[in-house]
C-alpha cells in the first residue's frame, strides 16, 4: 500500500502534460478537491480531468458543426477571416503577451546538435511536464545533485536500480552457497553450470558431463573447492563493491563543490524546437563561448538576446545537415540570410514526425536503444511502457515518383538494392549489411522491437517536391506543406491464424 | 507482438524424429547416449543422414487418388482429364466446361502425388514438370527470372499446405468473362429509358451547380487570403509568434488543438470518394490485381467457388533482398479495402466484435486496419509481414 500511495503520488507530479503555466494551474485546481478527499486519490483526477475535456470537445465541436445554409456559410468564413487578421474580433485565450524573462532559457550547441538547461528547477519543470529532455549525469530525470548530496529518498530510479542489483547478488551468492552445501552431500543440483565452469581448471576436458565431476570434486578436493567458489564469489562482489565506492567517492566530490550542479538537462533539436515554436516554453540562444565572458556579464542568461522562431528552425536545420560532419561545420560560418536547406533536410523531416505525435498528445522520446527513431509513451515514461517504436522514412510525393519513372512497370518485389548507396543511413561510412530500407532490415527491425512488446510504425513523411525557399524558410508555411502517412508492421504467422 | 510469436516456429524440424515415427520406433525421444548427446558432430551427422534418408524415400501414388491433366501451351494452363480426389473444390477454374490448373496449382498436386502430367502424349516426371511449371510462371508477367518463380511457388505451397484456400486475384470473380486471356472482351451497349436519361440529366446540372459555387467560394476566399496575408503578418506579426504561447489560456485539448498543423493521409479512400489527385495514368477499377500474386481465405471457413466472398488476405510475394514497396504501390495494392478510420467509429470491425466479445476489459479493440501481406522469401525460408494503413491513436 505504500508503494500505491507512493505511485499516486509520483504520478501527480509527473501529470501535466506541457510545461504551459495554464495547465498547471488546472492541475493545481484539480488538486484541491482532491485534497479534501481521503479515499480514492487516484481514481478523482482523471474522471475530472475527463470531464472537463468532453465537455470542452462538445462545445468546440458544436461551433464548427452548426448547420449553416451553403449561401451563408461562405460569407461568414469571409467575414470572420477577415475580423480575425485585423484583429476586431477578441480573441480571449490569449493572455497577455510573454517576455523573456518568463520562458526558461535554453543554450544551442551547434557542434552536439543539442540545446543545454542548466538551470535546476527548468529542469525539473521540463522534464516532468511533458518529459523532455534527458540528463547528462544520470538516466532520465536529472537526479544527479539529488543522489550526490547523500539525502535521497531511495525513489531516484538510479538508487532503485542499484537496490536491484545489489538484492540480486545477494541472491547468486545464496544459491551458490547452497548449490556447494548440496554438493557435499551429492545430491544432483541444478546450478552445476556454475561449478562446472571453475572445475574446468581441474579437469582438462572440456565437456564432460558435470555430475560425475562434481561428485568426484566434492569428496577429494574439498579445499580446492572452496578456493573456486571464492574465486566466483568475488566477481560478483566487485560490481557491488564498485557501487558503494562510487557513491562515496560521489559525495566526497560533492562535499567540496556543493551547490554546483554539474549537470544539464539535454533536449534534442526536435524538442527544443517544439517548445519554442509549437508551445512557447523556452528561449534558445548562442552557447556561451568562454568562461570569463560568464563573469563579466556576472552569469545573466538574459544578456543574450535569444533567437527568433525563424532564427531557430534555420539554424536547427543547418545543425542537422552537418552533423556527420563536424569538420566542414566549423569552417562554415553561419549563413544569416537565408542558409541553402533542402525540403529533405533530416531536421525538418524528423520535427514534423515530432509535432505530429506531440499534436496527437503521446509523449515522444528517443529510440536509439532499440533502433527507432522516436518511441510512442501514452503518458509518459514512468507511466507504462512505450506502445510504439516510430522509424521515420522521408519519401518523395507522387508528383515527383511520376514523372521520373514513367517507364518503370516492374511489381516491388523486383528492384534489387544498391547495398552501398543507402539513402538515409544514420551511420554513414560504415557498411550495413543490408540496405536500409529493403525487407530484410524492416525484419530486423521488427524482431527486435517486438521482442520488448512494442509495435513498429513507419512514418513516412512526404516531402513537398515544388516549394520555395521563401516558404521553406518559416515553419509555420513549411510544415503544413509536409503530409504524414502510418504504416504499421506486423509478423504475420499463417499457422496461428485460426488455421 | 507477443513473445510466443517467436518460439519454435522457425526452427527447422528434426529428421531424427520423423524417421524413427515412420519405422513405428517406441522411443518418442532419440535416446540420450552418453557419448552421442554432448558430441555436436555425431548429433550433426546423424541428423544430416536422416534427413537425406528422408527425402530421398520414393514417392508412391495410388491410382485412385491420381488425377490426370493435359499441358495446353496456347493458354498456359493444365486441363484436367481425370478427376480423383477433392481438391478441385477449391483448386482450379472452369472454363468451357473443362477445369482448368494455374502452373502452381498443378506442380503443387504434383509435388503431392495427386496429380499426372501429360504433355505431347508423354507422362512428365516430377523434374520436368518442375520446370515446366516454373517456367510458365516466368512468361506469365514478362520478365521476371526464375528465382522469383520458385519464390512465388514456395509461398503458395506454404499457405496450401497448411490448409488455406489460395487463388490468384480475380479467378473466382463472377463478374469476369474471361475465356481466353487474349481476346478482349467486347462491352456491351446498355440503353437508357426516356425517364432515367431526364433524371440523369438533371442530376448532372445540379451537380455542375453546387461545384461551381463551391469552386467559386474557394477562389474568392483564397483571392481574399492571398491579399490579406502579408497585411495581416506584417501587422500582427504572426509569423514571430509561437503556436500557443506561455501565456493563452487553453486546455490541453485546446492546445492540442491549435498545434495540429501538419496534414494527414490515408491511403486506402472510400469508393465514394473522388479518386485521388495524383493519379495520371490510366487507372482501371483492378489494378491491385496486377500487383498482388494472390488472395487468400482461411481454411476454416466454407469456401465456395461461386461465392468465394472478400478474401481473408492478399498476399505479396517478395524477395528479402527488394526494396519495401512506397507508399504508392502500397496504396495501388490495398485498392478496394475497406478503412475502418474512414467509415467512422459508429461501424466497427466487422466480424471481429462479434465473435469474440469476451475481449473486452484490458485490450482496446483493434480496428480492422486495410493491410496486405507480404511474403517475403529467403533462401527457402517464407516470412510473413503485414502492412498496414494504421493511425497511432492514443
Amino acid at each position: 500500500m505504500a508503494t500505491k500511495r507512493n505511485n499516486a503520488g509520483k504520478r501527480l507530479q509527473y501529470s501535466v502534460p506541457l510545461p504551459l503555466p495554464a495547465l498547471q494551474q488546472q492541475q493545481q485546481q484539480q488538486k484541491q478537491p482532491q485534497q479534501q478527499q481521503q479515499k480514492h486519490v487516484q481514481p478523482q483526477t482523471p474522471s475530472t480531468a475527463t470531464n472537463d475535456l468532453s465537455l470542452q470537445r462538445q462545445s468546440v465541436s458544436s461551433s464548427t458543426t452548426c448547420p449553416s445554409s451553403w449561401l451563408l456559410h461562405p460569407l461568414r468564413t469571409i467575414l470572420s477571416a477577415a475580423l480575425k487578421y485585423l484583429h476586431l474580433q477578441h480573441d480571449n485565450t490569449k493572455g497577455s503577451p510573454t517576455t523573456t524573462q518568463d520562458l526558461i532559457h535554453g543554450e544551442f550547441h551547434f557542434s552536439g546538435a543539442s540545446v543545454w538547461i542548466h538551470e535546476g528547477k527548468d529542469m525539473e519543470i521540463l522534464f516532468r511536464q511533458g518529459f523532455f529532455g534527458k540528463g547528462t549525469l544520470s538516466r532520465s530525470e536529472a537526479t544527479w545533485k539529488e543522489r550526490t548530496a547523500g539525502s535521497s529518498q531511495g525513489v531516484s530510479l538510479e538508487e532503485i536500480t542499484r537496490q536491484r542489483r545489489v538484492e540480486r547478488a545477494q541472491l547468486k551468492m545464496e544459491k551458490l552457497v547452497l548449490a556447494v552445501q548440496g554438493n557435499a552431500s551429492a545430491l544432483p543440483v541444478s546450478t552445476t553450470p556454475l561449478i562446472s565452469s571453475n572445475t574446468s581448471s581441474t579437469n582438462a576436458s572440456g565437456f564432460t558431463t558435470p555430475v560425475s565431476t562434481v561428485s568426484s570434486v566434492s569428496q577429494s578436493q574439498d579445499p580446492q573447492l572452496n578456493n573456486t567458489v571464492q574465486q566466483s564469489i568475488m566477481p560478483l562482489t566487485s560490481p557491488i563493491g564498485d557501487d558503494p565506492e562510487g557513491v562515496n567517492q560521489e559525495t566526497v566530490s560533492s562535499s567540496s563543490g556543493s551547490g554546483e550542479n554539474e549537470e544539464h538537462l539535454q533536449l534534442s533539436l526536435e524538442e527544443a524546437f517544439f517548445l519554442v515554436f509549437a508551445v512557447e516554453c523556452i528561449a534558445v540562444s548562442e552557447q556561451k563561448t568562454s568562461s570569463t565572458c560568464d563573469q563579466l556579464l556576472g552569469g545573466n542568461p538574459a544578456g543574450v538576446t535569444p533567437f527568433s522562431i525563424q532564427e531557430c528552425w534555420l539554424r536547427f536545420a543547418q545543425a542537422s545537415a552537418f552533423a556527420g560532419k563536424p569538420s566542414i561545420a566549423a569552417s562554415i560560418p553561419m549563413q544569416m540570410p537565408m542558409p541553402d536547406i533542402s525540403p529533405d533536410n533530416p531536421f525538418i523531416v524528423r520535427y514534423a514526425a515530432y509535432h505530429h505525435y506531440r499534436s496527437l498528445g503521446w509523449v515522444v522520446k528517443d529510440g536509439l536503444k532499440y533502433g527507432t527513431d522516436f518511441l510512442l509513451y501514452k503518458k509518459g515514461m514512468i507511466f507504462g511502457h512505450s506502445q510504439f517504436g516510430i522509424r521515420v522514412v522521408a519519401c518523395k510525393s507522387a508528383a515527383e515518383v511520376t514523372s521520373n519513372t514513367t517507364h518503370q512497370h516492374r511489381p516491388t518485389g523486383m528492384s534489387p538494392l544498391n547495398l552501398h548507396s543507402s539513402p538515409l543511413s544514420s551511420t554513414p561510412g560504415i557498411f550495413v549489411s543490408h540496405a536500409v530500407h529493403s525487407w530484410q532490415w524492416l525484419l530486423a527491425l521488427n524482431r527486435v522491437i517486438s521482442q520488448v512488446q512494442k509495435t513498429v510504425i513507419l512514418c513516412h513523411v512526404i516531402v513537398p517536391s515544388h516549394v520555395s525557399k521563401q516558404q521553406l524558410s518559416h515553419p509555420l508555411k513549411a510544415l503544413p506543406l509536409y503530409t504524414i502517412v502510418e504504416v504499421g508492421i506486423k509478423r504475420f504467422i499463417p499457422e496461428k491464424n485460426r488455421k | 507482438m507477443n513473445a510466443d510469436d517467436q518460439d519454435d516456429q522457425d526452427q527447422q524440424p528434426d529428421f531424427r524424429l520423423l524417421l524413427n515415427t515412420s519405422k513405428g520406433a517406441s522411443q518418442a525421444l532419440p535416446s540420450r547416449d552418453a557419448k552421442t548427446a554432448h558430441d555436436p558432430e555425431a548429433v550433426l551427422k546423424e541428423q544430416y543422414d536422416a534427413f537425406f534418408q528422408v527425402i530421398s524415400e520414393e514417392r508412391r501414388l495410388q491410382e485412385k487418388t491420381l488425377s490426370r491433366a493435359v499441358y495446353e501451351p496456347e493458354l498456359g494452363l493444365f486441363r484436367l482429364t481425370v478427376n480423383k480426389g477433392n481438391h478441385f473444390v477449391s483448386m482450379g477454374h472452369t472454363l468451357k466446361g473443362n477445369i482448368y490448373l494455374y502452373p502452381e496449382e498443378a506442380l503443387y498436386l504434383v509435388d503431392r502425388s495427386s496429380l499426372l502430367v501429360e504433355h505431347n502424349g508423354a507422362d512428365l516426371d516430377v523434374q520436368q514438370t518442375w520446370s515446366l511449371c516454373l517456367s510458365q510462371l516466368q512468361d506469365l508477367t514478362g520478365k521476371w527470372d526464375t528465382t522469383r518463380a520458385m519464390d512465388r511457388h514456395l509461398a503458395y505451397a506454404y499457405l496450401k499446405r497448411l490448409g488455406y484456400v489460395v487463388t490468384r486475384p480475380g479467378t473466382y470473380d463472377t463478374r469476369a468473362v474471361d475465356i481466353i486471356p487474349k481476346t478482349a472482351a467486347t462491352p456491351t451497349s446498355s440503353t437508357l429509358t426516356l425517364n432515367s436519361k431526364g433524371r440523369w440529366l438533371s442530376t448532372l446540372l445540379w451537380r455542375l451547380l453546387v461545384d461551381s459555387w463551391n469552386i467559386g467560394n474557394r477562389v474568392i476566399l483564397t483571392g481574399l487570403r492571398r491579399w490579406f496575408d502579408p497585411l495581416s503578418d506584417f501587422w500582427n506579426k504572426r509569423m514571430s509568434r509561437p503556436l500557443v504561447a506561455n501565456n493563452d489560456q487553453l486546455s490541453h485539448e485546446q492546445v492540442l488543438q491549435r498545434i495540429r498543423i501538419i496534414p494527414t493521409r490515408r491511403l486506402v479512400q472510400s469508393p465514394e470518394e473522388e479518386p485521388r489527385p495524383h493519379v495520371e495514368h490510366q487507372i482501371t477499377k483492378d489494378t491491385w490485381k496486377q500487383k498482388v500474386d494472390f488472395e487468400v481465405y482461411k481454411p476454416a471457413g466454407a469456401f465456395k467457388k461461386r461465392q468465394p466472398g472478400i478474401p481473408d488476405y492478399r498476399v505479396v510475394v517478395v524477395s528479402a533482398r527488394s526494396r519495401i514497396p512506397t507508399l504508392e504501390e502500397l496504396g495501388d495494392m490495398m485498392e478496394g479495402l475497406i478503412d475502418p478510420a474512414q467509415i467512422g467509429p459508429s461501424s466497427g470491425p466487422s466480424n471481429t466484435a462479434s465473435a469474440l466479445p469476451t475481449d473486452k476489459g484490458k485490450k482496446k479493440q483493434q480496428p480492422d486496419w486495410p493491410k496486405v501481406l507480404f511474403a517475403v522469401v529467403d533462401g527457402g525460408q517464407v516470412s510473413f509481414m503485414s502492412l498496414n494503413n494504421m493511425q497511432a491513436i492514443l
